[in-house]
């Protein structure tokens, strides 16, 4: 993978896992979505997860997921966008902020949107992991005292 | 003699629409949304998730409050819903050594890397049941968290806005938009939180979130136990291709992730007593949250398009001797969707049973027998089946009545023609 092709792979992380209300009023202060054309509306379906035996290994099918998926182009550039489960907002908006990341005058603005739902994600799991963390076993051991009976 | 039966339509219109007032319950009551089902009775959508082989929580909630909390017809739901919808492809295999746990806990070793992590379990609570009603509600508003060292954390309130200024502590991965950028703040007030009130998280709590190794992971590198098969031949799918035997481990782990739970519960519980591959220990028993990655097919690397939530359960169990090797510990591996530990555990001992064959055991028990388990491991087949039994089956039955019936006529005959007649092939001359 390129730098860019990171890049932007981070970028459509943040949009399609970010929270779809952020998102919006994010891209309302950018002043809405431009005109864009739908390549593909957004349709829900199923993607196969797959994971490996014994954790490592060999790869299996594990079952599906739900997902809704978004296709759409703005300037010659296409945007796509997912989300878990039956949400066709959400995919749209994810595959506008995709697509418009890619338009020159719009990138920086779409670069500090992914970054705002990035840390607000950031945020959301360090809070489990906090509570968590709460529960960790703190063991300690007991002196029985043995040698010094003697 | 075929008979053609009518006259069902207006008692079957009946019967479902006394099934929609029933399925409704006491109308004094408020209905339970599927928003609750899925909040209050996660449990349930789990298990419905694991066994419906369909990562859905909305859905399989609604399919639970749709089959009036019968499991196995939600399951049923799902998995006709799921036929309807089209497939995009395949994610990336999961990384679940990045899995962010709410519970990790191993059996076998008391200082695993990173902590034994409760979460929150039923385990050593009393089971004494309380008058539902009469419980507290747990504190909400205020997460007043206090970590374990005795240190009280800043009030975390959880609809707040999100405090971007949060520090992350050395451990996370890099920043990775470049340089994190001051993004003043999100708060109402507009006000940038103060370094003293913005949460840090304390080591405990990051560590959660890095890639731990696994314990068996260390003991594989020790070479005391043996390393995980690499990738063999075309994967297949069962979704796709009826079940063949012999089947590889790949199908047997598709076909045991959406098993019964109470099926592979009762193998796994033979296994132990003795008609199966014997006691293990479970190295490592994780829940815990993935991203799934997909390749899109318009471009060429992968993207994360959802988290899901999962249970894994690898176990460690009596050595085996490999040709030209040393002897190792063997492993048992389970991954289901959702949180369900007791199937993981059940899973892991049953994918180990299931080896015996590779393992050069004896065959000892039905858990072993492959077609056995996975012939009969799905409930919606199993329960399709049985239920069968309750459908009409007039003609069949009126047939076997005549039989019986002439049967009992040549007995009164006597004994000698009685008996020529009973036997089967006496009986296929006269049919």
């Amino acid at each position: 993978m390129t730098t860019e092709e990171i890049k932007r792979s981070q970028m459509m992380r943040a949009f399609n896992l970010g929270d779809t209300n952020l998102l919006i009023s994010c891209l309302d202060d950018l002043g809405g979505i431009p005109d864009l054309e739908l390549l593909r509306e957004p349709e829900t379906g199923l993607i196969m997860v797959r994971g490996r035996l014994g954790g490592t290994g060999a790869p299996f099918n594990l079952g599906e997921m739900l997902v809704t998926r978004c296709t759409v182009t703005l300037e010659g550039h296409i945007g796509h966008g997912f989300k878990l489960g039956d949400d066709p907002q959400g995919a749209f908006l994810a595959a506008a902020a995709d697509a418009m990341s890619q338009c020159e005058f719009l990138s920086q603005s779409l670069e500090e949107i992914a970054s705002i739902l990035e840390n607000d994600l950031k945020q959301r799991t360090k809070l489990e992991a906090l509570e968590t963390s709460q529960t960790k076993v703190d063991f300690f051991t007991l002196v029985r005292g043995e040698d010094n009976a003697s | 003699m075929y008979v053609t039966v009518k006259g069902g339509q207006k008692a079957i219109d009946a019967a479902h629409r006394l099934l929609d007032k029933v399925r409704r319950g006491d109308r004094k009551l408020k209905k339970i949304s599927a928003e609750q089902i899925h909040s209050q009775l996660g449990l349930a959508v789990d298990r419905v998730q694991a066994e419906g082989a369909l990562y859905a929580p909305e859905l399989s909630a609604a399919a639970v409050g749709q089959a009036m909390g019968d499991l196995t017809e939600a399951v049923f739901l799902v998995r006709a819903y799921r036929t309807t919808l089209r497939r995009f492809g395949f994610s990336e295999p999961l990384e679940t050594e990045k899995l962010e746990c709410s519970r990790r806990i191993s059996a076998a070793f008391k200082d695993l890397p990173g902590g034994q992590i409760l979460g929150p379990t039923f385990d050593y609570t009393h089971r004494l049941l309380k008058p539902y009603a009469a419980e507290t509600e747990p504190d909400s508003g205020d997460v007043r968290l206090q970590h374990y060292d005795g240190h009280e954390l800043t009030p975390v309130n959880n609809d707040a806005a999100v405090d971007v200024n949060c520090q992350v502590s050395s451990g996370s991965p890099a920043e990775p938009f470049g340089a994190a950028k001051e993004f003043s703040s999100l708060d109402e007030s507009g006000e940038t939180a103060s370094s003293e009130s913005a949460m840090t998280l304390p080591e405990a709590g990051t560590q959660l979130k890095e890639t731990i190794n696994d314990i068996d992971s260390i003991l594989i590198a020790e070479g005391l136990m043996e390393s995980d098969q690499p990738e063999g031949g075309p994967l297949g799918d069962l979704t796709r291709a009826p079940a063949d035997f012999p089947m590889d481990r790949p199908m047997r782990l598709q076909s045991l992730a959406r098993a019964d739970e109470g099926f592979i519960l009762s193998l796994a519980y033979s296994c132990l007593r003795g008609y199966g591959s014997g006691h293990p220990f479970v190295t490592s028993l994780k829940i815990g949250k993935a991203e799934v990655s997909f390749t899109v097919p318009e471009l060429d690397f992968p993207v994360t398009i959802g988290r899901i939530e999962l249970t894994e359960c690898r176990t460690s169990n009596r050595f085996f001797t490999p040709k030209g090797g040393q002897p190792k510990f063997t492993r048992g591996y389970a991954l289901c969707f959702g949180r369900n530990e007791r199937k993981a555990i059940s899973m892991a001992v049953v994918d180990r049973a299931l080896r015996y064959k590779e393992l050069n055991e004896q065959l000892k028990g039905p858990a072993q027998d492959e077609e056995f388990v996975i012939s009969h491991s799905d409930n919606v087949e199993a329960a399709g089946f049985v239920s069968h039994l309750k459908l009409p089956h007039h003609v069949d039955f009126q047939a076997e009545l005549e039989l019986l019936k002439h049967i009992q006529k040549t007995f009164q005959a006597g004994p000698e023609t009685a008996e020529q007649s009973a036997s089967p092939e006496a009986v296929k001359s006269k049919n």
